[in-house]
């Protein structure tokens, strides 16, 4: 069989390399009989065709945010949800399409209702908040203009920040952030670093209020035209491949934060003031309020600590 | 028809227009920028977009460059342009085709932040291509007037 | 498979296929064949106008519409005229300047050519000016239009690639000026050493600023959008939204020339226009897909890297694949079908992608003047009634400075960028 795997990550970006080495290992794996093309860079559409192209099948093979896939079964989001994992481990655990109670629930249903499976994960990083100025509790966000991902998980959650969501497209996020449309956004220490946007913010507070995972999916027919033994292969890949992905992001996270601080980046935790409780408990709530049907999912996550 | 299809299409492109002012007056002036104003935006676009599309063909204003087959002599001419109009014809059917019974695969797909569901933009496609068919089969009737063969492709 | 598509849509669109369905056709060929599911076609064309910066192009080309519709030109040329009338060339630098202003409102070439053009040739027509040199100064001062922000083409690129479209409107600025500068100084050579007519003096300052008045709002329009965009106050789309009412607005309350039958008809015109255009956008994308498929951007990306990697010898070869593009396509279509292709190897490579978007459609835009499929030259050669012939001939010398600010423009990154890099 020849998959045709899209994502939209870029050059340098782990996910790239995930795929990259993932498509060789399967096959290698499966001696040939299974091939993988990659698409790297949006060059098949972006995030809403691919998963529109999966179900399908004009691909049969992709990577993204959890949330991507909402648009088939809505509480697939609650995997992206911010502080529901405690650490990194537990993200990986509450993600892994082989042992989950809760990720099986919801990947039954999207299977039933769009046609596509969650195969494998990648671990992409934790969250944390960047801005020009010192953010320590939810307080010192209030009312000010955060960018906010154009749907509705981020809107709220940036809402539970207390800052108002202002959506900017990524392209001129650099922008928005120097010409101060937006004073702050969040995203991972690589994409900072990638997207230079240390020129135009002076501090990170570290929330790590959400554990960036990304789902593999694949197009249920063709998953279904594969041998067990072929599908089995697969999995074994993408398993390793998750866990190899944890590492990559721990150790670059340590690094990218000495390369930012010695670009003149401050750093807010913890131990020097950051007031996480009140962010976890201020975003929960608004959650809550917001997704109800999440509830029992993020029960189910929350116990698999 | 035309005439329903163009307040459709001046009542888009208005609210195309002030969607977007009426966010910069909401978040600069106002500080709270509308949730989902982005994407009501762009659905409103891919609506005009398709709506006009048959206007477009009625009035002949597709981008074409047509210098080539100007400079046919007259019979060649006349055959070319009836296989052109043919061939659009087709693919215009194809499409239009296509996007309906793509509109019941996808009756429970919808936007993300203000789920506007498929269907609607799905239907400004089906009805820009074919409308777009209905304008290219009166040119196969109505075979070029005089006018046309020197008219110049002129894209903005 | 990929290169018999390619072949295929370039046989149809010289054949005089409208370009959409130039690559409607082969596409739709290419899904039967492979056996693709047909739901892709209608996928692909309607996702490819989900972009947020698209949105700015129906709108710019509602202002450039209204702006000559409203009598917003005539105030222009009017201002122009007293500033530079006294210049030698006379109306050739009116002419010239005005496209400057102009194209501060406009993000199309051709805007400018059939609303603006149309008085500046009558004009130099009626104080003497022969019509080819009238025509050439009007298509070659034409070329700023997209260079100068706003700029349609710009925009289109920018959501292509996905690079900051404000950045890309400001590093248009300094190329634009540069070439507005070297083609009024190409129009001051001709004229003396032709004798061509000018101002019998320099207008009073007085004079000036009762010229400068009307025109004033619309000198203005610029002004707000790009300080707007520079003060975080909006996003390029935004910008295009706010300009489009402030001109409903001076034209309707300050001019009051603007009446319903006005607005109806630019709305019209309009429409039409950005869905002739904006359809391409889908099909190409669709098009965009099958060659992504097929490997063709990547293969193509080896043999350019294969060449050479240094970022000067790639901008040659691009200036020159940009250049042919825009001898035969139209600037969407290039920007469409050519740049996905071209752009990736490049910015790897090293060069910076808003520079390079200049270079591109600085190119794509001296296609609009270049035979085989000059658009520019022939709404021109039809307005000013001169066969092509006189008219390339006239332009000849013009295209000195056209061609002096490409290599500035590819040579001087530093120049192209000193402005985005205020907001990097
Ligand atoms: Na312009
Ligand atoms: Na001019």
């Amino acid at each position: 069989a020849e998959l045709r795997y899209a994502h939209v990550g870029a050059e340098g970006d782990f996910q790239t390399r995930f795929a990259a080495e993932a498509a060789t290992e399967i096959e290698e794996a499966t001696g040939g009989d299974v091939t993988v093309q990659v698409f790297p860079a949006s060059q098949l559409g972006n995030v809403a065709e691919m998963v529109d192209g999966v179900r399908m099948g004009t691909i049969q093979m992709g990577h993204h945010d959890f949330a991507s896939l909402a648009r088939i079964v809505p509480e697939v989001a609650v995997f992206n949800a911010p502080f529901v994992y405690t650490d990194a481990e537990h993200a990986m655990r509450a993600t892994d399409p082989a042992t989950s109670p809760a990720l099986q629930e919801i990947n039954e249903r999207l299977i039933e209702e769009g046609g596509v499976r969650i195969i494998g994960r990648i671990y992409r990083g934790a969250r944390h908040i960047s801005s020009n100025f010192e953010i320590k509790s939810p307080d010192d966000m209030a009312g000010k203009p955060f960018r906010a991902v154009p749907l509705d998980l981020w809107v709220s959650m940036v809402t539970g920040f207390g800052a108002t969501p202002t959506p900017v497209e990524v392209s001129e996020l650099p922008t928005a952030l120097m010409t101060g449309m937006v004073v702050g956004q969040e995203n991972p220490l690589t994409m900072i670093s990638a997207n230079k946007l240390n020129e135009v913010q002076s501090h990170v507070a570290m929330t790590g209020h959400m554990q960036s995972v990304l789902a593999v999916f694949v197009n249920e027919d063709t998953w279904q035209s594969l041998t067990e033994e072929q599908q089995a292969a697969i999995t074994e890949v993408l398993d390793a491949k998750a866990a190899e992905s944890l590492q990559w992001a721990q150790e670059s996270e340590a690094a990218l934060v000495e390369e930012l601080k010695g670009k003149g980046m401050t750093f807010t935790t913890a131990e020097n003031g950051l007031d996480l409780d009140a962010f976890r408990e201020n975003v929960l709530a608004q959650i809550d309020q917001d997704f109800p049907d999440f509830g029992p999912y993020i029960e189910q996550i929350m116990s698999m600590q | 028809m035309v005439k329903t299809l163009r307040f459709i299409c001046a009542a888009l492109l208005a609210a195309l227009i002030l969607l977007p002012f009426l966010q910069v007056i909401m978040r600069d002036v106002f500080g709270s920028a509308i949730v989902g104003a982005e994407e009501l935006t762009r659905f409103l676009l891919i609506c005009t977009v398709f709506v006009a599309y048959p206007l477009v063909v009625r009035s002949g204003e597709n981008i074409v460059m047509g210098e080539l087959r100007a400079a046919l002599p007259a019979r060649w001419r006349h055959w070319l342009g009836l296989l052109i109009t043919l061939l659009s014809l087709g693919a215009c059917v194809m499409i239009a085709v296509v996007t309906a019974m793509n509109i019941s695969d996808n009756l429970r797909n919808a936007t993300p932040t203000l789920k506007i569901p498929f269907w609607i933009f799905l239907g400004a496609c089906f009805i820009g291509f074919a409308g777009g068919a209905v304008f290219h089969a009166i040119q196969l009737f109505r075979p070029e007037t005089p006018e046309d063969s020197d008219t110049h492709s002129v894209s903005l | 498979m990929g290169l018999i598509l390619i072949v295929l849509f370039l046989a149809l669109f010289v054949l005089g296929f409208p370009v959409v369905y130039s690559i409607l056709l082969p596409a739709i060929l290419y899904v039967v064949l492979e056996g693709l599911p047909l739901g892709l076609l209608t996928q692909r064309i309607t996702y490819a106008l989900d972009s947020f910066p698209l949105v700015a192009v129906p709108l710019f080309i509602f202002v450039g519409n209204l702006m000559n519709l409203a009598g917003v030109t005539d105030r222009i040329f009017r201002f122009a005229d007293t500033l530079v009338g006294r210049i030698p060339g006379g109306l050739a630098q009116v002419n010239i300047f005005s496209s400057l202003i102009f194209s501060g409102m406009s993000g199309a070439a051709l805007a400018d050519v059939g609303g603006l053009g149309k008085i500046e040739i009558e004009a130099m027509k009626r104080r003497g000016f022969d019509a080819p040199f009238a025509a050439a100064v009007t298509a070659s001062s034409a070329v700023v239009g997209p260079i100068f922000p706003p700029s349609i083409p710009l925009i289109v690129y920018g959501s292509v690639t996905s690079v900051s479209i404000i950045q890309l409107l400001l590093a248009g600025i300094i190329p634009a000026l540069i070439c507005i500068a070297l083609l009024m100084l190409t129009a001051a050579i001709i004229a003396m050493v032709r004798g061509m007519p000018r101002a019998d003096r320099w207008s009073t300052p007085r004079e000036i600023g009762g010229a400068l008045l009307p025109a004033l709002p619309a000198l203005l329009a610029p002004v707000l959008m790009i300080a707007g965009m520079l003060l975080g106050l909006f996003t390029p789309t935004e910008a295009a939204a706010v300009t489009a009412v402030y001109v409903v607005l001076i034209s309707g309350l300050v001019y009051r020339e603007l009446t319903v039958a006005h607005l109806w008809n630019a709305m019209l015109t309009t429409l039409r226009s950005t869905s002739a255009i904006l359809i391409i956008v889908a099909a190409a994308s669709l098009f965009g897909w099958i060659l992504a498929v097929e490997q063709i951007p990547q293969d193509f990306s080896k043999l350019i890297l294969t060449i050479s990697s240094d970022p000067m010898i790639l901008l040659l070869i691009a200036n020159l694949i940009f250049f042919i593009a825009g001898m035969f396509l139209d600037s969407t279509t290039a920007t469409l079908l050519v740049v996905p292709v071209i752009a990736p190897p490049m910015v790897m490579a090293g060069i910076d992608p808003v520079h390079l978007g200049i270079v591109v459609i600085f190119n794509l835009m001296l296609g609009l003047l270049t035979p085989p499929m000059g658009l520019s030259l022939f709404v021109v050669s039809s307005i000013a009634k001169v066969s092509l012939r006189q008219l390339l001939w006239a332009l000849m010398p013009f295209y000195v400075p056209l061609l002096v600010t490409l290599a500035i423009i590819t040579f001087a990154d530093g120049l192209v960028l000193a402005l985005p890099q205020l907001i990097r």
